[in-house]
């Protein structure tokens, strides 16, 4: 069998997680000759994307839940373990990867126990790579998840929890059915708007579109009804029929909502007609992306966009750029501040470009999370550290088990939407484990860094940042773009500012001392092809005043740390 | 009768890998009699299906490695029999043999000499053992003067010699007693490579572990300019960036081939050829071509009477264009501005006027023979880099 069968995007399967929920129909016969059919969603793990775990457990009677034997229980096992236990489903502990050399079963279980305080006993040990246990799951779905039940009232009721587009049937919508039977031919309703559609076709997710006759409560499956445009659907939704109305809607479930904002511009300013047919494209299987107009100075029209976090960015942007060639510039990513004006106004800001003057301003607050990180105990002093150069402040702790602990930190957003995780996961060695939660504002001081490239003020890179960081950002960013933009034929000052205040500076000298020592028969080849290559990454630039930048250059200023 | 014919000879065996050499050589020189006759069968074969010229044609021979001074008289001679089969030697062919000074041999130096070898190049690389040591070579400061005695008792007179710089804590007179340990050898070559840090190397994995701290480049060129004055002062012609010679006449003509964009035939595991064919509507195609880095593939196929893997590319004008400046700014003879219009179909100068004009402006270029060139200066070549790039970039 093809591995990472569901996960099967190119970025997916290039990075190894899951981004896109996707949903599986598992006909399973038991020992006895019980025939069942088991629904199963794979939902993401990463949380940028846990709005798609919350709406899969809204159609589920059950949960399994994955632990790695050799990495133990994440804070993100816990995080949707509690939401899995809102939902009141059956939940099953699984410890997988028991093959591999380190794995430490008795010591998940007891995570299991103590962290996750259900019985390990009842935790299955599988092998997803040799396949040792997966056959007990199927048994242990079929005894100990309840099916579902089901109230026959004459109505018709199911949930939306997803929607993709295809570009050749349209809206295709993931439901659940809770009550009644629904055939090809149905008239179905969506009891937001009452807009009614005709089912044209039905059926079963079996790693294909499996079409059926008809579907009944407890199943879940999809529907095409001719419905063009994904934003004509509300996942959350409750399906009936005009004609079996059922008189209560499902609770529906939170709108994801963007936290990260960055504005995106074509390298070449023809492609702004080609960006904006891929962001519609995109858009139609990406209800969390959310898009509008958005003009530079320096880049021209472009689209300021919001997203789930910054994994998010990274693969609206990958696709963007390999599935519609689209070479892009991507500005600095802002979360939203509540910028207060001393007129008394109010207003939310996360474009640099709409920032006040200071002089105007009364006060800022930032959005802060609630993050939870369970570690080792040794690392403790580590992460302590790693908090507060991010700003963070540390709320409480507890032991989860005799070495093993729960940190609770408020931090800002704007810092975690960094390098954080990264940071974190590397002074823990990898065992530390993140989740969080958005937790309102708190005052923050503020500034906007301006980069000037030979003087002139390049807008896309301008970001918000917190004063304490702002010098250090600035005197790394600058040293980036120094050795990211190509030599002129003239010198280069490039400046980072605050207002009219430089606090960095690098310069460019116009031809940089460097020779290539030997060139013989056997290296023409080989040379020639580096400049080609080079050659081609400048091809990639914008001309802003009378400097060439590359794309490179905006994006290093993006990494800098 | 015009010699036209250019042939470079690869030959993979060394003692010992040097730390900072990415040629392809190894060690296992039990295989040397194979090499040699798959080598002479590549030789056979390739002029049989390429070269339908008169005899006495070829311009330059060059045996480099590798180690060529492995190879004993008997084998060097099958190997120049076969090149005079195929191409035909003369007296006035340029014979180059690459030689390790710690591999010497007088006996078999005079017999070299006697079958036509006539330009020795010696890899001495430094004057310093300590260098020597970081380096990896297997010879001594001893070893280096004797070879260079040694060749010329066997009455080789054209004798190079290379050496290395920009070592990590290398300083401006560091370098000059290098140089000056060099001129007293009277050598009528000099070549003097910067260290450079190649991928594939020991010394680019010591890098990778933190164990050798390489020098910063701009500190590297500083040295390049210092050793280059110094030359200059003591009237060495400086015809390439990292080549000199004491007279015109002794510069390499081997190497003028790969940096004139000539015709070159190369044999041997890993060697490079550069061929301009005509298409069947009489158009030129310019092809490079090269045998795969395989030493145990190359003889297996010359076994069976096969060619052995090798790779190739027909270049498109733009690459060409790509090479000929690459390639034409290294060397004192610079870019021709005749052979630019012709490459570039007339349009060579509007498309680099400016950019001529700016370097020309500051020094780093100027104009010679009335006009007709462009070279760079001692300032421009420091720079050769991203002089490079920027005609690149406007191709
Ligand atoms: N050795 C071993 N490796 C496994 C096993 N199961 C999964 N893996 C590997 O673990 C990695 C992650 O597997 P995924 O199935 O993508 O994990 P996931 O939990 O779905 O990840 P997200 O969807 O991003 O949350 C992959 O490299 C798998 O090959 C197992 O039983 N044994
Ligand atoms: S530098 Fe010369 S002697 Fe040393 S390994 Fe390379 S080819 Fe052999
Ligand atoms: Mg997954």
């Amino acid at each position: 069998m093809k591995e990472q069968i569901l996960d099967s995007m190119d970025i997916e399967r290039e990075r190894g997680i899951t981004i896109k929920s996707q949903t599986v129909s598992l006909p399973y016969t038991d020992p006895d000759g019980r025939h069942f059919l088991l629904n199963l969603i794979d939902t993401p793990g990463h949380v940028d994307f846990s709005y798609e775990v919350s709406r899969a457990l809204a159609s589920c009677e059950g949960a399994l839940i994955l632990a790695d034997a050799s990495q133990g229980v994440e804070a993100q096992t816990l995080a949707n373990l509690y939401l899995a236990m809102e939902h009141e489903l059956e939940i099953l502990p699984i410890i997988n990867k028991i093959d591999l050399p380190s794995a430490e079963i008795e010591w998940v279980k007891s995570q299991i126990d103590e962290d996750l305080g259900l019985d390990s006993d009842q935790a299955l040990l599988v092998s997803a790579k040799t396949g040792t246990g997966v056959d007990k799951i199927f048994q242990a779905i079929v005894d100990r998840i309840p099916g579902p039940t089901v109230e026959d009232t004459g109505a018709f009721k199911a949930l939306v929890f997803d929607s993709h587009y295809d570009p050749f049937r349209g809206v295709i919508i993931h439901f659940r059915i809770f009550e009644g039977s629904i055939k090809k031919g149905d008239r179905i309703q969506f009891m937001s708007n009452d807009a009614t559609y005709k089912v044209e076709e039905l059926g079963l997710f079996q790693i294909k579109r499996n079409p059926m006759p008809s579907l009944e409560a407890g199943q879940v499956g999809y529907f095409i009804a001719g419905i063009k445009l994904i934003s004509d659907v509300k996942i959350g939704d409750t399906v009936t029929m005009p004609d079996k109305r059922c008189d209560k809607a499902l609770g529906g479930f939170r709108e994801p909502t963007p936290v990260v904002f960055s504005s995106v511009y074509p390298v070449a300013s023809d492609d702004y007609v080609e960006l904006t047919e891929a962001l519609e494209k995109l858009k139609l299987n990406d209800a969390a992306l959310i898009y509008e107009k958005d003009s530079s100075a320096a880049l021209g029209f472009g689209y300021r966009c919001g997203f789930l976090g910054l994994l998010h960015l990274e693969v609206v942007q990958e696709r963007l750029e390999r599935e519609y060639d689209i070479s892009l510039i991507l500005t600095s990513p802002s979360v939203q501040y509540e910028v207060t004006y001393v007129s008394g106004e109010v207003k939310i800001i996360d474009n640099p470009t709409e920032y006040p003057d200071p002089t105007e301003i009364k006060c800022v607050r930032e959005p802060i999370i609630k993050a939870s990180i369970i570690v080792p105990d040794k690392y403790m002093g580590n992460v302590m550290q790693v908090c507060h150069e991010f700003r963070g402040v540390s709320t409480n702790y507890q032991y989860l088990t005799s070495n093993r602990m729960e940190m609770k930190f408020i931090l800002p957003l704007a810092e975690v939407v960094y390098e954080f995780y990264d940071r974190l996961k590397s002074v823990t060695q990898g065992y530390g484990s993140f989740d969080y939660e958005i937790a309102g504002y708190q005052e923050t001081n503020l500034v906007k860094l301006d980069f000037l490239i030979n003087a002139e003020r390049v807008d896309a890179l301008s970001m918000l940042i917190h004063r304490d960081k702002a010098e250090i950002k600035a005197r790394a960013a600058c040293k980036k773009l120094r050795e990211e933009i190509p030599r002129q034929q003239f010198k280069i000052p490039i400046q980072g500012a605050i207002g009219g205040k430089i606090i960095a500076r690098e310069t460019i000298s116009a031809y940089r001392k460097d020779v290539t020592a030997k060139c013989y028969g056997g290296d023409i080849s080989r040379k020639r092809k580096l400049l080609e290559k080079q050659r081609k990454g400048k091809k990639r630039m914008k001309m802003v005043g009378s400097v060439e930048i590359p794309q490179s250059a905006f994006l290093s200023v993006l990494k800098t740390d | 009768m015009i010699e036209s014919e250019y042939l470079y000879i690869h030959v993979p065996f060394c003692i010992k890998k040097c730390r900072y050499c990415d040629f392809y050589s190894q060690t296992n020189l039990s295989l040397i009699p194979d090499y040699v006759t798959a080598l002479v069968r590549e030789i056979g074969r390739r002029s049989q299906s390429t070269v339908s010229h008169p005899k006495g044609n070829a311009a330059t021979v060059y045996f480099g490695g590798g180690t060529p001074s492995l190879l004993g008289p008997r084998q060097l001679e099958t190997i120049l029999q076969a090149l005079d089969n195929a191409f035909g030697l003369c007296p006035q062919t340029e014979i180059t043999l690459e030689a390790n000074p710690g591999t010497l041999d007088e006996i078999h130096l005079k017999s070299f000499q006697g079958m036509g070898i006539n330009r020795v190049s010696l890899g001495f690389q430094s004057f310093d053992p300590a260098q020597l040591s970081l380096l990896g070579r297997i010879h001594s400061i001893d070893d280096a003067v004797h070879a260079v005695e040694k060749v010329r008792t066997a009455g080789i007179e054209n004798i190079s010699l290379d050496l290395i710089y920009g070592l990590p804590g290398q300083t401006g007179d560091h370098l000059i007693r290098e140089l000056d340990a060099a001129l007293v050898l009277m050598p009528a070559h000099l070549s003097c490579y910067m260290l450079t840090l190649e991928p594939g190397t020991i010394l680019h994995a010591m890098h990778g572990r933190g164990k050798f701290l390489p020098m910063a480049k701009s500190d590297q060129v500083d040295l390049f300019r210092a050793a280059a004055k110094y030359l200059k002062t003591c009237g060495w012609d400086h015809y390439e960036v990292s080549n000199f010679a004491t007279q015109t006449c002794l510069r390499s003509r081997h190497n003028r081939a790969y940096w004139q964009m000539v015709p070159y035939h190369g044999f041997g595991p890993a060697a490079h050829s550069y061929a301009v064919k005509s298409d069947t509507d009489g158009s030129a195609v310019y092809e490079r071509f090269w045998n795969a880095p395989d030493l145990n593939g190359y003889i297996n196929a010359l076994k069976t009477g096969d060619l052995p893997p090798s790779g190739s590319e027909i270049l498109t004008r733009e690459q060409r264009q790509m090479e000929y400046v690459m390639v034409g700014l290294r060397t004192s003879m610079g870019l021709n501005i005749k052979t630019g219009q012709n490459l570039w179909q007339n349009r060579f100068l509007t498309v680099f006027q400016t950019l001529m004009e700016d370097l020309e402006n500051k020094e780093l270029a100027r104009r010679r023979d009335a006009g007709q060139r462009f070279v760079l200066t001692l300032e421009g070549w420091m720079r050769l880099d991203s002089i490079i790039a920027s005609f690149v970039e406007k191709i």
